[in-house]
């Protein structure tokens, strides 16, 4: 499956490939995925997905293969695993930057591929939840490069109020400004389903986390009502 | 498959319900009718810390007139709706109806309407229809009951505004529809709705003075279409403006593809049910059809 978006960043292209590159402020614009290490080239990372009833914890790893900084276009590729075996996935991650918009233009292609369970039950809405993952992300990347820190703290692990009244969803997104903010434990992405408002906007990406998090996959989930089926 | 580890509280009460509900949070789930929930635990897909099965709770169980208002408890099993006597269908047959799309038998005798909804399934039949026809949800929590227009529950996939803590106790449908029709695409009987849509009409001398148009399993919530409703009030009813109508709703939504049915062809069914939904709904139809098509139950 390919997904592309793209999303005008109000920050100049050289400060935002800077900022892509850094992998750990990027996760810490998504919530629920995180950055737990590296393993030489390697990022080690994890994300919670939960999706009404449905939940995901997803393993991997994210490497550059490109990295081009003339060009600002990067390759990445990641892979996750769930925990508990109910699925797993596999991401080619493109991202270019130009001029334009509001400062930058970010581009981002990913292609994605859904194993295990979770993609046999997969059904329609991905692409829409991918798209609205972006617009967060993304507003998140703006957010976080106008002014650090600015992210919402992790909250607690309860869930998000869903009726916030600017609209804002995530809960438990941190991101303290700095990646070890970002690592608090228990932050879950049950934002991600409510964020509407910003469906609109930016349509970003940045899908280094994205790829961890291909646990997103389990949007796609749909319980059928035949458990044979 | 089976489920991971869990609690399990049988409550007896709401407010037991809300109780265990406020100690464990998110990490809780509601067991209503379980014929959502459980394949899904069955799958781990969901793997809750806690169940709280309030399928013993007393006093959720009925359907009730209130002037024009129907009113029904939220462990109201799909099959009582379906077999409701007619002096509580009476302008209200539409549920009726609806319910004979909703899964198989054995799933509509243990499946509840509240468990439904709450499950915010974007193809459910419950869903779609609680925001066609302007439903009212009561939900308890600690602090109290609140009603929220079924308009504002559902936010995305699964998922709706109610907090961890509160519950679905009941489900009101304010007022009565005499001219309002379900239709329905699935490849298989029981399956869920490729593309679902209910209309409502409220109609006078073969004039449309008001209209509902909702689809179902074309988006993350049941989609209204408000522009395909402008189109119609005010308009003689007639084949060709449903056509039109059709071809409006097709227009206005956005399918993603999938393994079941691509894009495209979603769209395409848009424009049929939309179309059939309509025919019905004024009785007849430019179909001419008034029973499901074959192959398109559910």
């Amino acid at each position: 499956m390919k997904l592309t978006s793209s999303a005008s960043v109000a920050a100049p292209p050289a400060q935002l490939f800077d900022f892509i590159c850094d992998i750990e402020r990027v996760a810490a614009c998504l919530p629920g995925a995180r950055v737990d290490g590296r393993d030489g080239d390697d990022y080690l990372g994890s994300m919670k997905v939960k999706v009404g009833p449905i939940t995901g914890d997803y393993q991997g790893r994210l490497r550059f293969v490109e990295l081009d900084r003339e060009q600002r276009r990067t390759l990445m590729r990641a892979t996750a695993e769930d925990t508990d075996g109910q699925g797993a996935a596999e991401a080619a991650i493109v991202t270019r930057i130009t001029e334009g918009g509001a400062g930058s233009l970010l581009e981002v292609e990913t292609d994605l591929q859904i194993r295990g369970r979770v993609a046999q039950f997969g059904r329609g809405g991905l692409e829409r939840i991918a798209e609205r993952m972006f617009d967060e992300l993304a507003r998140n990347v703006e957010r976080e490069m106008a002014q650090p820190g600015a992210l919402p703290p992790v909250g607690s692990a309860s869930r998000v109020a869903p009726a916030a009244p600017d609209g804002r969803s995530w809960l438990a997104i941190g991101a303290g400004g700095d990646a070890t903010a970002a690592q608090a434990p228990s932050r879950d992405a049950l934002g991600l389903v409510l964020g509407s408002t910003g469906r609109r906007t930016l349509r970003a990406v940045i899908p280094v986390v994205l790829a961890f998090g291909s646990s997103y996959l389990l949007w796609l989930l749909r319980a059928r009502r035949e458990p044979s089926a | 498959m089976k489920p991971a580890r869990f609690e399990y509280r049988r409550v007896a009460t709401v407010d037991e319900a809300i109780e265990h509900l406020s100690e464990v949070g998110d990490e809780a789930k509601v067991l209503a009718g379980g014929q959502s929930l459980v394949p899904l635990l069955g799958f781990r897909l969901a793997r809750p810390r806690m169940l709280v099965d309030i399928t013993r709770v007393e006093g959720l169980r009925y359907m009730r007139r209130d002037g024009e208002a129907l009113r029904i408890g939220a462990l109201t099993v799909h099959r009582a709706v379906e077999t409701m006597r007619s002096s509580l269908a009476d302008g209200h047959r539409i549920l009726a109806e609806a319910a004979r799309w909703v899964g198989h038998y054995p799933i509509r005798t243990r499946g509840t309407f509240g468990g439904s909804i709450a499950h915010a399934d974007p193809a459910s039949e419950w869903c779609m229809l609680a925001v066609a026809l302007d439903a009212v949800v009561t939900a308890q929590g600690p602090g109290g009951k609140r009603d929220i227009p079924a308009g504002e529950l559902f936010q995305g996939f699964f998922t709706t505004v109610l907090a961890p803590d509160e519950l679905i106790i009941e489900v009101r449908f304010p007022r009565v529809w005499e001219h309002a029709a379900i239709e329905e695409f699935a490849r298989r009987k029981g399956d869920f709705a490729l593309v679902a849509a209910t209309v409502a009409l409220d109609l006078e001398d073969g004039r449309c003075r008001d209209a509902r148009i909702v689809l179902g399993g074309v988006d993350e919530v049941p989609l209204r279409l408000l522009e395909a409703e402008r189109a119609l009030t005010g308009a003689v009813c007639s084949t060709p403006l449903f056509e039109e109508i059709g071809d409006l709703a097709s227009a206005a939504i956005s399918p993603v593809s999938d393994i079941h049915a691509d894009a495209e062809h979603r769209r395409e069914l848009a424009a049929v049910v939309v179309r059939r939904a309509l025919g019905r709904a004024v009785g007849g139809g430019p179909d001419g059809d008034s029973r499901p098509v074959e192959g398109s139950s559910r």
